[in-house]
């Protein structure tokens, strides 16, 4: 037999209970709602990501194909059998990496620092600085040190000379050269002549026609 | 007739009462849930160790906000923007 105090225990239990329930109720309510919410945003960051995606491809492609062509074009002022160059961006662990390929008769050469000579890496670092710069264009001046160090031969040394100069003409860039090689000096507009005066460094302009 | 109503009156008191009873024992079950899903998610016992603690937190939120007021404003006027 249950006596009345516990059935009003029950009863207060019970009705604990379903107030539990309520609010378990009224917060699965807006937990609903809330996914609801989070759905429709999750749909539109879809759609914004493959917008941004299509973007940066074509902005890539756009990249790719400025740069590689205008790389190539200075390897082909400079040497006679020039090298294509070629950029490439590639996915690598979660980051997209930008490969540097120079291509000669269908061949990649992946190490044209050594193989090379030297001077081919000094032409295209030289054009992807101008590249790099046309792209961004900060101030129009651009100092290169040393930009034919490994580029030897006399003839190619002119052919690199009257490519700054052409660059410089074309998109009214001033190029500061620091050179010791005859081919750069002759071409510049102006030379100056660095040299140690008891430890201290001494710049005079040096007649030049 | 004057009997009949005090008891209509007693009835209904003790029905309001019930009910009463019964809406307060529904709120008491949503504050024991709110009490268990707060000690579940933060490890706080009871609505005075809440009430703490969101003093606590009140008062690291502003050391926060005026660091990084401070940082902010240092920042403006190295890079003057």
């Amino acid at each position: 037999m249950i006596g009345k105090p516990e059935i009003a225990r029950i009863r207060k239990k019970f009705d604990q209970e379903t107030g539990k329930r309520n609010l378990l109720k009224q917060q699965l309510i807006g937990y609903e709602k809330q996914k609801e919410e989070a759905l429709l945003r999750l749909a539109d960051h879809q759609k914004a990501r493959a917008i941004v995606q299509i973007v940066a491809e074509q902005t890539q492609k756009k990249i790719e194909y400025h740069i590689s062509n205008l790389v190539s074009l200075a390897l082909a002022s400079v040497f006679p059998e020039p090298y294509e160059f070629k950029l490439s961006f590639v996915p690598r662990r979660n980051k997209t990496e930008c490969d540097l390929l120079f291509i000669k008769n269908g061949k990649e050469n992946n190490d044209i620092l050594f193989t090379g000579g030297g001077g081919v890496a000094d032409v295209a670092s030289f054009a992807l600085r101008i590249a790099l710069w046309s792209i961004r264009k900060t101030r129009p001046v651009i100092f290169v040190d040393e930009p034919t160090k490994f580029l030897h031969n006399p003839a190619y040394q002119e052919k690199a000379s009257e490519l700054f100069k052409r660059i410089s003409d074309k998109l009214g860039v001033q190029i500061i050269v620091i050179s010791d090689q005859e081919a750069l000096i002759n071409s510049a507009d102006k030379v100056f002549n660095v040299h140690n005066k008891k430890g201290v460094s001494v710049v005079e302009e040096v007649a030049h026609t | 007739m004057n009997l009949e109503k005090i008891q209509k009156d007693l009835a209904d008191a003790v029905a309001e009462t019930d009910k009463a009873k019964e809406h307060l024992a529904k709120l008491e079950g949503q504050e024991l849930e709110v009490l268990r899903q707060m000690q579940e998610e933060t490890g706080l016992l009871s609505v005075e160790e809440a009430g703490k603690e969101i003093l606590n937190l009140d008062s690291l939120l502003k050391e926060k906000m005026e660091s990084i007021e401070k940082d902010y404003n240092k920042l403006k006027a190295e890079y003057d923007w």
